[in-house]
């Protein structure tokens, strides 16, 4: 129930959940991307650094490639929060399951071509990190906009920015009690940690098996996507029209 | 005050309509101006000097040294080449010729946005990462991470071969093996 609930019903759990697991997959993939390609399929701060460095040195062939990984990441966000905005209006469920699907089918087709075409030719490299930022923005927004801008998972900088700013708080009484502050910290904690369990789990599994490692990654997503699929079927048998449209809320609610 | 919000909403969706076709447009054109990594890198190189950058050791450091050599280090193996000569293959086929005239075959590869140059051994398995710094059609520049045990960067400089040079090479009679510890 973590994509399907709308921002008005959801409970801690659902962003905890959807957090987890996400980041989870979000360490992997990065991590996979890293020693496959040698570039960072989540890190758009460090690639906005380098594009301007590129910049400054005259590589216009690399300005070009940083431009257009970046282009995909915000293509990926678009498209996700389009689904859920514009398609979600008269088909709810398939507006926020749509991002996921196509994000599977992204990261199980740069696993496939991996192992069986792969030539590492620099070209082909560009395409499948291109391929991978641009699955890496589907998820961000995704995550984003279903929870309300509460749970992102590819952003580690504003993360730990915001855990800074939380700890900080956490340390003096007057806030310890406040049950938001300390949803949020243990959100942030959930985050971090599955994030690096991802890492540590994609650089393992990549060293051991190659490209077939990304269809790990494609196996969470799975398992989210059918555990969603099982909870709209129930829904749809229990609920009423009128008790679904509430729990679901087609419009997401403003990102905080 | 409708008609304005709905003018003002209309030059901005425009305005993205606009923005939406000219970076696409940019960025082919940025395509067309830059030299594809790829073919810049191949051809013969002529390894012109080794500098140590970083180094921990404070006598080494800017020391030009002729050849990589590492016996300070002696606890740490690493690849050395003393090579002369850098030929990059279209099949990405490297041929490493050395001073005595060896010849070393290993694989290339370009990774990331062609930033990284992988070098591969096919017969002890070993693989080199460099950074590539500087390609120009003339000159390259390559960082060897020694790693986190050896702090310190190894500068690889190179400059494209002439033509005579290219013939005297060939010329001379060439020898299978690697001069390598």
């Amino acid at each position: 129930m973590m994509l399907i609930v709308g921002s008005a019903q959801r409970q801690a759990r659902h962003d905890l959940w959807l957090g987890g697991s996400t980041a989870a997959v979000a360490g992997f993939v990065n991590v996979c991307s890293v020693i496959a390609f040698f570039a960072f399929s989540s890190n758009v701060t460090g690639h906005f650094a380098i594009f301007a460095e590129e910049i400054v040195k005259g590589h216009w062939h690399q300005v070009s490639v940083v431009c257009v990984w970046l282009g995909l990441f915000l293509t990926g966000a678009f498209l996700a929060n389009l689904s859920i905005t514009a398609v979600g209006v008269h088909r709810p469920y398939l507006g926020r399951l749509l991002p996921l699907t196509l994000e599977l089918g992204v990261l199980s087709a740069i696993g496939y071509y991996g192992h069986h075409h792969y030539g590492e030719t620099l070209r082909e490299t560009e395409y499948l990190v291109g391929g991978l930022l641009f699955a890496m923005g589907l998820q961000n927004s995704l995550v984003t906009t279903i929870s309300g801008g509460v749970v992102k998972t590819t952003h580690l900088t504003g993360l730990l920015t915001d855990m800074g700013v939380e700890l900080a708080m956490f340390l003096q009484r007057r806030f310890r009690g406040d049950a938001v502050l300390r949803f949020k910290l243990k959100l942030r904690f959930v985050i971090v940690s599955w994030y690096l369990v991802g890492g540590v789990a994609g650089g393992i599994t990549f060293q051991a098996w190659g490209f077939p490692a990304f269809y790990l990654a494609t196996a969470t997503l799975s398992l989210i996507l059918t555990g969603e699929l099982a909870s709209v079927r129930r829904s749809l048998r229990r609920a009423e029209p009128d008790e679904l449209r509430s729990t679901l809320e087609a419009e997401p609610s403003a990102i905080q | 005050m409708a008609e304005m919000t709905h003018s003002a909403s209309g030059r901005y969706g425009s305005s993205v309509v606009r923005a939406c076709l000219w970076v696409p447009a940019l960025v082919l054109g940025l395509l067309g101006c830059g030299t594809d990594p790829e073919h810049a890198l191949i051809g013969r190189w002529k390894e012109v000097g080794w500098r140590y950058d970083k180094i921990d050791r404070p006598e080494a450091q800017g020391k030009w040294i002729d050849g990589i050599r590492f016996r300070s280090y002696s606890d740490r193996q690493v690849v050395r080449h003393e090579a002369e000569y850098w030929d990059f293959k279209p099949g990405r086929a490297l041929e490493i010729t050395h001073r005595n005239g060896d010849r070393l075959e290993a694989r290339w590869r370009l990774k990331g946005r062609g930033h990284v140059l992988t070098i591969q051994h096919p017969d002890s398995g070993e693989f080199e990462v460099y950074d590539v710094k500087e390609l120009t059609p003339d000159e390259m520049v390559l960082h060897y991470d020694m790693g986190l045990e050896v702090r310190g960067i190894a500068r690889l400089e190179f400059r494209r071969a002439s033509t005579e040079e290219l013939s005297t090479r060939a010329a001379r009679p060439s020898a299978t093996g690697a001069d390598r510890s």
